[in-house]
């Protein structure tokens, strides 16, 4: 057995083991220590996500009150009530997501503080069936078909298993599909949606399973303590929980579990310590905010990094699967994909784009070119679908254009001249994205490890693109590492996973090498006797005249020529776009 | 009944103006630096309770934070006196003079007895520089860093500001002296004093603020920074400089906020938070970044939370945070009509 398995599984003994060894008073600790921890793992997910919660207590709480509520009015097993409270909780996450997450713009922590504050209010206000700020007490234990768990070690236990479990499920959705989209979330949003994800629903899903977390810990709070009230679920256990978060870094679940194990040892520690002092009221917030804002500031990816690197390293993964099936293009020319009528984009007082018309048959090997400025990458966005025009229409495989993320399923992929790779990803998982749209195994399916074999495929496939650009060696190098000449390769066989009928190329020559330039053109070429399209946006001209069969030329948004390479470039209209109006000016 | 009305109609307003503060320097910041700052109404307290103490005749514990944080500053810098040992001497040097001036003049304030305003006055005087000297902790080191890591830096300064304010003045709430005490009789309704000063005071500052960065060439300069950072660094403006400088204003406007609050309600060391926060639901009407909607949203929060203290005072919390919802739909439809 590898070693790190090994590790992985002392520590969960040990942790599992902790109840029975620790004296009475400790296992409480060690018990709230673990709820709190399922609940910093929702947020590290989300922190993944580049998305936070400031009221991921109030989560807590609705999990809370919901099952405890429940169970003590109508005597229903509390096992059911949980699950309850639980779906409860996940559909009002659902709609505060949908409200705030379709905004651009920051809005999800001053919404979700806004609600955390809301509920926490109204858990207090809502005298009559929450008893108010003094709460309930005799809230049935946790207990399923007669059974009762009052036992607190055993209570414990449980509570430390789903832990084990959640760390576990959050560690293979890493490694899936859906977990390498999730990376892209924070800051790659357009080049996700080009490649089939739907960035706006990714977001939800993450923000409710953030919340159910949330929830089950909250009802695995109240069982156990059995007594009900507002103050536990206050903001100042959310912003605990964001701490916990930040000190266990965001880069791994394992991070909610270090950050919850040490906040709780180092508030016991700070409350005794106070307390000796004669210092009365929660004067230890002061330590909490500084110690926040030091580790944001000196190591913003938390302490699990540095516990990462003392770990032997993981195995190799899966990637033996049998290859993707591949679509076959059609050998007949006349087909046409792609038509752009009358484009035109206003960018405030600027015409970027007017009366762009473009057409591209299948099979075609076209260049844009233009000057710097000229519109070429807006005319990508709008044909990409990240940008919608002003006036005109695209018609895209005979139909209307689909939503930006359906695109790469109708056959066409994109690269981007400012390169949109994840730099913490390996190599291999970045040009995997480009298979989200010919695998389907979804978020749970992930969770559960149920995709090992899809997943492997996808990764067979990587590689075998890989190899094909070269760069089989770099696979499991972090994407950012390399070279900007190699990323933008990683770019290519990312599109090339996709397995396009239309490829678009947004200057892939620029910072390559002359060997890669060659190998570029080689593969290229060799695409497009496979029936590929290629439409290429690029600035060295020889390696354009060296490969399209028809050129469009774009200026200050228009396109003043178009034809064989040969033509064009004798055109006067482009010598003049190129070298300025007079030729003596440009010498 | 109209009575009523007219009453909850002044409050609303009064609440809306104080809230108006808030905005306005949640919007300054935010537009400047791209930190949605939560920490924002710990300023609030911090006036409030500065100005309790100076008119108690107290040195006040703001001292000990502006003085403590000015020797921070000069231990952040200390990397400065190998390369350029006069700048480092010229910076520790002014700031302690620095130091010494905010406790002379406290001093003198206090043993002269300044009217409110005059102590008013002081109060910003000590509590607007705390602004500068968070946003060198905190903004400046990592200039680049996500709006995420901002917000969750500005949490902990909020915890620890907070902390500190429970450490300094305990848990007990300050009265504090009205600028003028009594009131009008308008019609039926009367209207005290302070509501007038409030509504006067924020007038004004918004004037100002409107002023300062239409008419003078640092106001340009702030502005050009809230637009476009890049661009502004490019044509030379110093955007540290602007990024502080949005800071210290944003500081004083919620200082001043605190100042005219806190003979309503008592001054406390939680004070603050909530004012903040309310702050930012009605500038999120306003997507944080528009001063007229940021100012009709506050507005709104005013008015509900006047109304619902009248009719369901227990739900006022919950009624006016709820506010948030209505608003975000809002901003959906006017995005999906500026997308389309």
């Amino acid at each position: 057995m590898p070693r790190r398995t090994l590790l992985a599984l002392a520590a969960s003994l040990i942790l599992l083991g902790a109840p029975w060894l620790l004296p009475p008073f400790y296992v409480g600790i060690f018990a709230y220590a673990g709820i709190y921890a399922l609940a910093a793992i929702g947020l590290v997910l989300l922190l993944q996500a580049g998305q936070i919660s400031l009221g991921q207590a109030a989560f807590m709480g609705l999990g809370a009150y919901g099952s405890a509520l429940v169970a003590r009015a109508y005597g229903i097993d509390s096992f059911f009530t949980l699950i309850f409270s639980i779906a409860a909780t996940a559909l009002v996450a659902a709609l505060i997501g949908y409200i705030t997450l379709r905004l651009r713009g920051h809005y999800l922590p001053l919404a979700t503080l806004a609600y955390g504050i809301a509920l926490a209010s109204g858990f207090t206000a809502w005298h009559d069936v929450t008893g108010g700020a003094s709460g309930l007490d005799k809230i049935p234990p946790l207990g399923l078909f007669g059974y009762a768990l009052t036992d607190d070690r055993l209570y414990t236990q449980l509570v430390w298993v789903i832990v084990l479990l959640a760390v576990l499920g959050l560690a293979r959705l890493r490694n899936s599909r859906v977990g390498r989209a999730i990376t892209t979330l924070e800051s790659h949003d357009g080049m996700a949606r080009s490649f089939g994800v739907d960035t706006t629903v990714l977001r939800i899903k993450v923000f409710v399973f953030s919340a159910v977390l949330a929830a089950l810990a909250g009802g695995l709070y109240v069982h156990l303590l059995r007594f009900v009230s507002p103050s536990p679920f206050s903001l100042l256990t959310s912003f605990k929980l964001l701490i916990m978060a930040v000190v266990g870094g965001p880069a791994s679940a394992i991070g909610g579990v270090v950050g919850a194990l040490t906040l709780e040892s180092a508030q016991w520690a700070l409350q005794d310590l106070l307390a000796r002092w004669g210092a009365t009221g929660n004067l230890e917030v002061i330590v909490f905010g500084v110690i926040l804002v030091v580790m944001l500031l000196k190591w913003p990816q938390g302490l699990s990094p540095a516990l990462e690197k003392l770990l032997p390293k993981a195995k190799a993964r899966r990637s033996d699967g049998a290859p993707l099936p591949v679509r076959t293009l059609p050998a007949d020319r006349t087909d046409l994909l792609l038509e752009l009528n009358g484009i035109g984009i206003n960018f405030g007082g600027l015409q970027a784009l007017a009366d762009v018309d473009m057409q591209l048959k299948r099979g075609e090997f076209v260049g844009l070119i233009g000057p710097n400025g000229a519109g070429k990458t807006t005319l990508f966005a709008i044909i990409s679908g990240l940008l919608r025009q002003s006036s005109g229409t695209v018609t895209l495989f005979g139909g209307k254009m689909p939503q930006s993320h359906s695109i790469v399923r109708e056959g066409m992929a994109r690269t981007f001249q400012h390169v949109q790779l994840v730099p913490t990803l390996s190599v291999l998982d970045n040009v995997a994205l480009g298979a989200y749209w010919r695998t389907s195994s979804g978020f749970m399916r992930g969770l559960l490890a149920l995709d090992d074999a899809e997943n492997a495929r996808v990764l067979a496939s990587a590689r075998a693109v890989l190899r094909r650009v070269g760069l089989e060696a770099e696979a499991e190098l972090a994407a950012g590492s390399l070279p900007l000449g190699k990323q933008r390769i990683v770019e290519i066989a990312r599109a090339l996973l996709a397995d396009p009928q239309i490829l678009l190329l947004d200057e892939p020559a620029a910072g390559l090498r002359f060997q890669e330039k060659l190998m570029l053109v080689k593969i290229l070429r060799q695409l497009n006797a496979e029936n590929v399209t290629i439409l290429l946006v690029e600035h060295d001209m020889e390696l354009v005249m060296g490969c399209v069969e028809r050129l469009v030329v774009l200026d200050r948004g228009r396109i003043i020529a178009e034809g064989a390479p040969k033509d064009v470039q004798a055109n006067p209209a482009v010598i003049s776009a190129y070298l300025g109006g007079a030729r003596d000016k440009a010498a | 009944m109209i009575d009523t009305a007219l009453f909850l109609l002044v409050d609303g307003l009064t609440n809306g103006l104080i809230y108006a503060l808030l905005a306005l320097s949640l919007v300054l910041v935010f537009t400047v630096t791209r930190v949605v700052n939560i920490a924002q109404g710990e300023y609030v307290m911090l006036g409030a309770l500065t100005l309790a103490d100076l008119l108690q005749g107290r040195m006040p514990g703001t001292l000990y934070l502006l003085v403590g944080g000015l020797a921070l500053c000069i231990l952040l810098d200390a990397g400065r006196w190998r390369r350029n040992w006069r700048g480092a001497l010229l910076f520790s040097t002014g700031l302690i003079v620095m130091a010494v001036a905010a406790a002379l003049i406290t001093r003198m304030a206090i043993s002269l007895h300044f009217p409110v305003i005059g102590m008013m006055a002081v109060a910003l005087l000590l509590v607007a520089p705390l602004g500068v000297l968070i946003y060198r902790f905190t903004v400046h080191p990592i200039p680049d860093a996500s709006t995420i890591v901002f917000v969750i830096i500005s949490v902990g300064v909020s915890m620890a500001v907070q902390g500190l304010g429970l450490l300094i003045w305990g848990a007990n709430p300050y009265p504090v002296e009205p600028i003028a005490a009594g009131g009008l009789m308008a019609g039926p309704v009367f209207i005290p004093y302070q509501a007038v000063a409030i509504m006067v005071v924020a007038l004004l500052s918004m004037g100002g603020l409107y002023l300062f960065s239409e008419f003078t060439l640092i106001g340009k300069a702030l502005q050009a920074s809230a637009m476009n950072r890049l661009g502004a660094q490019f044509c030379g403006i110093p955007v540290n400089l602007a990024g502080g400088l949005a800071f210290l204003l944003a500081a004083a406007f919620s200082a001043l906020s605190g100042m005219l609050l806190a003979p309503l309600i008592t001054a406390n060391y939680e004070m603050g938070f909530m004012v903040g926060l309310k702050g930012f639901v009605g500038a999120a009407m306003g997507g944080l970044a528009d001063y007229p909607l940021s100012l009709a949203g506050v507005m709104i929060v005013g008015g509900l939370e006047s109304a619902s203290s009248y009719l369901a005072s227990a739900y006022r919390d919950v009624l006016v945070f709820s506010l948030l919802i209505p608003i975000l739909l809002w901003r959906n439809a006017r995005q999906r009509v500026e997308t389309r």
